[in-house]
């Protein structure tokens, strides 16, 4: 139910929890399961405003991604960035968790959770077709996007457990002398004011803002004393990471349609996708890498491909090649505070983020692997077009990475259980918290994450 | 019109505005792509990933042409000689016709698809020259003197 901030008494709430979208709002729903009573703290209101949003969610973007890119996927309004994803569903692999202080077999039933929450069979997380020698057919999960803002979803806003405060936005958090406990948070409210309040033991406090929005409360309460909130090594805002995809890179000319490879309808609506297997993902750099395979009519003009393919006599099937991939966590590549601030008071951020080579030489070798393998049984042949993935990089609207997950303080922001190291009721949920990206879609995973944390509150 | 009017379409401004950015983030990566799909693919033959017996085949045949109004310079560029004619063409043979067809060409060279120099590939040069000065060997053409 939505609440007014002049009304709460902060002491009721067992949770307080920083933002509306998948994160939070998973989160929120399984807590409430277990009767606690929580907070909900929402910087934007029910619809979409546009002034809002550019007054809130501006960053100044530098390298591959700029300005014009991050606000786009840092919405502020209730269901958060749920408003505006694309649907796609994937979880992360065994290999995409090498370096996380977790396994997959630890977020295996969360995935399945994951799946159901978000509208689909979990049965897909695990379906996988051998494609060629060294690569793997796997499809993306494609169906309705789980919109939170929507009318559909307005009975979760209303249950009574669960208080959301709109149009207002945590601008501070205080710590006390021994960096062990958050001990009051501060409120720009609905009416433009400033609202204290004290923080016991035992209410938590869950940031789940958003891959910028996490970063900037804890990098907002640096004060001049006083270090920012778990960033004692300054590891805050680094490791930031995008998914680069490179649109049309190759063209995949086969004898034969890839449906012989599709999943069974069971699985629902899919994007057919293959990627490289465990050894050729290593030969090929570690950085794994999905290529899209979208059916096209032939439209090049080629003396070669009659040459080719004149022993195929029936048509050819042509297929444009999308590649998904995953960036290298690259310390330099960060969020920093720069002049300005939000109309709440909150410091406003430059994000630079910059591919480096080893990210776009990957997709080159993958690629090249992609065609040695078609070639090798004359299933088909491949074309690589190398511009899209110097000149046309473009981003999945995915930001990771910002306050990773990690054993030691010295280098990530939160432990396994996504609690800051050290300070006992700050809590950090969301992409920001992946120590790498993978390349798949990150809802999946920002979800199987919030099931985790809800399973460890729950236990403690 | 008076300060209501203003109001009225100065919110609707707005509206229309906050629509559009929603839907237009979901059309903001189809168009990209579509554009770039408008785009000429300009490749060469390197960028295809082919086999060590494709790569045989293509020398052997894709560059030489049954033609017997011409005697065949593989390998060879034959620089000027009276250059009075260019363009592009999809193939050896189309050259060869090209130069055929027209009275007065005496020559031809044809740059083929594995020539570095992009603007280059798939180029058909006519020659006036008879016997021309300069005969160069050259991997990247093929040309032909009309019998």
């Amino acid at each position: 139910m939505f609440v007014k901030s002049e009304e709460i008494q902060i002491e009721n709430y067992d949770y307080i929890i920083v933002g509306s979208g998948p994160a939070g709002a998973t989160l929120a729903k399984q807590l409430i399961n277990d009767n606690k009573l929580v907070l909900m703290i929402e910087t934007g209101g029910r619809e979409y405003d546009s002034y809002l949003q550019e007054a809130y969610s501006y960053v100044h973007g530098v390298g591959h991604y700029t300005t014009e890119h991050w606000p786009g996927h840092w919405i502020r309004a209730l269901g958060g960035t749920s408003a505006v994803w694309s649907g796609m569903v994937r979880p992360l692999t065994e290999r995409n968790l090498k370096t996380w202080p977790l396994f997959f077999k630890d977020l295996e039933p969360f995935y399945d959770d994951a799946s159901r929450l978000l509208g689909r069979n979990p049965e897909m997380t695990n379906f996988s077709r051998n494609f060629s020698q060294n690569f793997k057919f796997l499809p993306f999960s494609y169906e309705e996007p789980l919109r939170l803002g929507s009318e559909e979803n307005e009975t979760f806003w209303k249950t009574n457990k669960l208080h959301v405060l709109l149009n207002t936005t945590l601008t501070n958090l205080e710590i006390n002398d021994a960096k062990t406990l958050i001990t009051n948070i501060t409120l720009f409210t609905a009416s433009k004011q400033y609202r204290r309040f004290k923080i016991s033991t035992f209410q938590k406090v869950i940031l789940a803002a958003g891959g910028i929005g996490n970063a900037q409360i804890l990098m907002g309460s640096a004060k001049e004393h006083q270090k920012a909130i778990g960033n004692q090594y300054d590891q805050v805002g680094r490791y930031l990471m995008e998914h680069p995809h490179f649109f049309n890179c190759a063209k995949l000319f086969l004898r034969d349609p890839i449906t012989s490879f599709f999943p069974p309808k069971s699985f629902g609506d899919f994007i057919p996708a293959v990627s490289p297997d465990d050894d050729t993902y290593s030969k090929n750099g570690s950085l794994d890498v999905s290529f899209e395979l979208e059916v096209t009519e032939l439209d090049i003009n080629e003396p070669i491909i009659d040459h080719l393919f004149k022993k195929y006599h029936k048509k050819l099937s042509v297929y444009d090649v999308h590649a998904r991939s995953e960036m290298l966590a690259d310390p330099e590549n960060r969020l920093e505070v720069i002049h300005g601030r939000d109309p709440s008071g909150l410091p406003r951020l430059r994000a630079t983020c910059i591919l480096n080579a080893a990210d776009q030489r990957s997709i080159l070798r993958n690629l090249q692997s992609l065609g040695e393998n078609v070639h090798e049984n004359n299933f088909g042949r491949l074309l690589i077009i190398p511009e899209p993935i110097f000149d046309d990089v473009l981003g999945g609207g995915h930001i990771m990475g910002t306050t990773r997950m990690g054993d030691s303080p010295k280098n990530s922001v939160v432990d396994q259980n996504c609690r800051v190291h050290g300070i006992v009721n700050l809590y950090v949920l969301g992409s920001s918290v992946f120590r790498t990206g993978g390349y798949a879609n990150p809802t999946m995973t920002i979800v199987a994450l919030a099931c985790k944390l809800a399973e460890h509150l729950r236990s403690k | 019109m008076n300060r209501r009017d203003f109001l009225f379409m100065f919110t609707g401004c707005i509206f229309g505005g906050a629509i559009a950015s929603t839907t237009g983030l979901g059309a903001y990566y189809y168009l990209r792509k579509r554009r770039y799909l408008m785009r000429e693919i300009d490749v060469g033959l390197d960028d295809w990933v082919l086999s060590d017996t494709d790569w045989e085949q293509l020398q052997s045949t894709n560059f030489f042409t049954q033609e017997t109004n011409f005697e065949m310079l593989s390998d060879t560029d034959l620089p000027g000689a009276g250059d009075y004619k260019s363009r592009r063409l999809g193939s050896l043979a189309e050259c060869a016709m090209f130069c055929e067809d027209d009275v007065d060409c005496s020559a031809f060279t044809y740059a083929k698809l594995s020539h570095p120099n992009k603007k280059k590939r798939n180029m058909c040069w006519l020659k006036k020259q008879k016997t021309p000065d300069n005969v160069i060997k050259s991997l990247h053409y093929v040309s032909g003197l009309k019998n």
